[in-house]
């Protein structure tokens, strides 16, 4: 079956909301001012009550409370404002329970976010890399987007052929995924992004972040690729067979990585678990 | 992750989740009925020695001797303990720069090697994240990996 195909038949996917799809478009241009948020924010009553109620919370400390977005925007700045935008439009999707997979409630969130911050790691240590800290935390947080449909539509039988062909196979999930439903979860999860007219630079993470091209250049596909296999060594690699994937190992010798990087990546990925297990344990 | 559990409470289970490319190591002395569980990430300290010192379970090299060590505080004997070996899970990779479970599982046998210990069992390798738990009432140690039945080592 084709993505769109797939993706049709998938109930419960999170649609981003016209404010949240526009401040996810604005990750794609250089007019990222705060003006153009607040104007943004202030015609979607959900997420401006969030922004509110976050800056307000303990969290920031602030000697009186804030009433309107221009306030909160100059406190809380614009990265936490877009974290807290992505958490509200994608997290309960993230975090649910994904039976195709053997994922339990959360787990997926979890990898997600830890998926997010070490995307950003990656682009500090990639220095070359001239990836907006933003963009990377995004891509990286709905790299696995297309696990929600990939999930559905795989049932008890399909399950058992995906699992025939990686135990006994040597397939990777990704190429097991192809074989039996006609698509994988990152083909799904680009077509998902397209669909919501989201910009070409997530797409493409999204898209390539099991194998993200070295030619012409490397692109955000290769920062993604790496923080998802460090979020796997870094103690977050949620469901079944989850080590049956493939390291595009051109892009990490591209990238100049070696395996110190790794090592001092994976120790990043135990202070990053910390902070987001900290986060979604936090009262809200 | 990167962190080790002891307990002289018998009727107390040491559990550590999704060990991955991670080794999680049990000792148990059966007569004591004393036990430990470290869930060590990388093979070598020497990466962040600074580290090591605020944190030595992150470290098999460090995280070994001192889970030894903390066991026999709480009367564990040496030539009792039942020691066993999971995790170090590994993708699908030619080269070796992400090879972090097979150096994990390597870095744990040469270590008890080194230090007289045998392996009583292990289950390593493989493409799945396990959990384990050790149940101090009577040494069992089973291991649980998503979408499988539970099973004892």
């Amino acid at each position: 079956m084709k993505a769109e195909e797939l993706i049709a038949k998938t109930p419960n996917l999170p649609v981003p909301s016209p404010a949240a799809t526009r401040l996810l478009q604005l990750l794609a241009g250089d007019d990222r001012d705060n003006q153009a948020i607040i104007n943004i924010l202030k015609q979607d009553g959900v997420l401006s009550t969030k922004v509110l109620a976050l800056c307000n919370s303990a969290a920031f400390e602030l000697a009186a409370p804030v009433s309107s977005i221009s306030q909160a925007i100059m406190y809380m700045g614009y990265e936490e404002v877009h974290r807290l935008v992505m958490a509200v439009t994608f997290g309960g999707a993230l975090g649910s329970n994904l039976a195709g997979y053997f994922i339990e409630d959360g787990a997926l969130w979890r990898h997600s976010l830890l998926t997010a911050l070490l995307s950003q790691t990656v682009v500090r240590i990639v220095r070359t890399s001239q990836t907006d800290p933003s963009v990377a935390y995004t891509a990286g947080l709905i790299h696995d987007i297309g696990k929600l449909v990939v999930s559905y539509a795989l049932d008890a039988d399909k399950q058992e052929l995906i699992r025939e062909r990686v135990e006994r196979g040597g397939r990777s999930l990704l190429e097991a995924e192809r074989e039996v439903i006609g698509a994988d979860h990152a083909e799904v999860g680009a077509c998902l992004l397209r669909k919501w007219k989201l910009p070409e630079v997530l797409v493409e993470a999204v898209a390539n972040h099991h194998n993200p091209p070295v030619e012409p250049r490397l692109e955000l596909s290769s920062i993604v690729h790496v923080a998802d296999m460090i979020a796997h060594e870094g103690g977050s690699s949620p469901g079944w067979s989850s080590y049956a994937v493939r390291t595009n190992e051109a892009v990490v010798e591209a990238m100049g990585l070696t395996t110190d990087h790794v090592e001092v990546l994976i120790i990043s990925a135990y202070d990053a678990a910390l902070q987001v297990d900290e986060a979604l344990s936090a009262p809200v | 992750m990167g962190d080790m559990l002891t307990s002289n409470d018998a009727s107390a289970n040491l559990v550590t989740y999704s060990l991955g490319s991670c080794v999680g190591v049990a000792i148990y002395d059966p007569i004591a009925k004393v036990g430990g569980l470290l869930h060590a990430m990388l093979p070598d300290s020497t990466i962040n020695l600074d580290r090591a010192s605020k944190r030595p379970f992150m470290f098999v090299d460090t995280g070994l001797p001192a889970m030894f060590h903390a066991v026999y505080a709480l009367g564990g004997l040496k030539h009792r303990l039942i020691v066993k070996l999971v995790g170090g899970a590994e993708f699908l990779d030619e080269k070796k720069i992400f090879r972090i479970g097979q150096r994990n599982v390597e870095a744990t046998k040469a270590m008890l090697e080194r230090n007289g210990v045998a392996l009583a069992a292990s289950e390593t390798g493989g493409h799945e994240s396990r959990t384990v738990r050790l149940d101090l009432s009577n040494g069992n140690f089973s291991v649980d990996i998503p979408g499988k039945t539970p099973f004892l080592l």
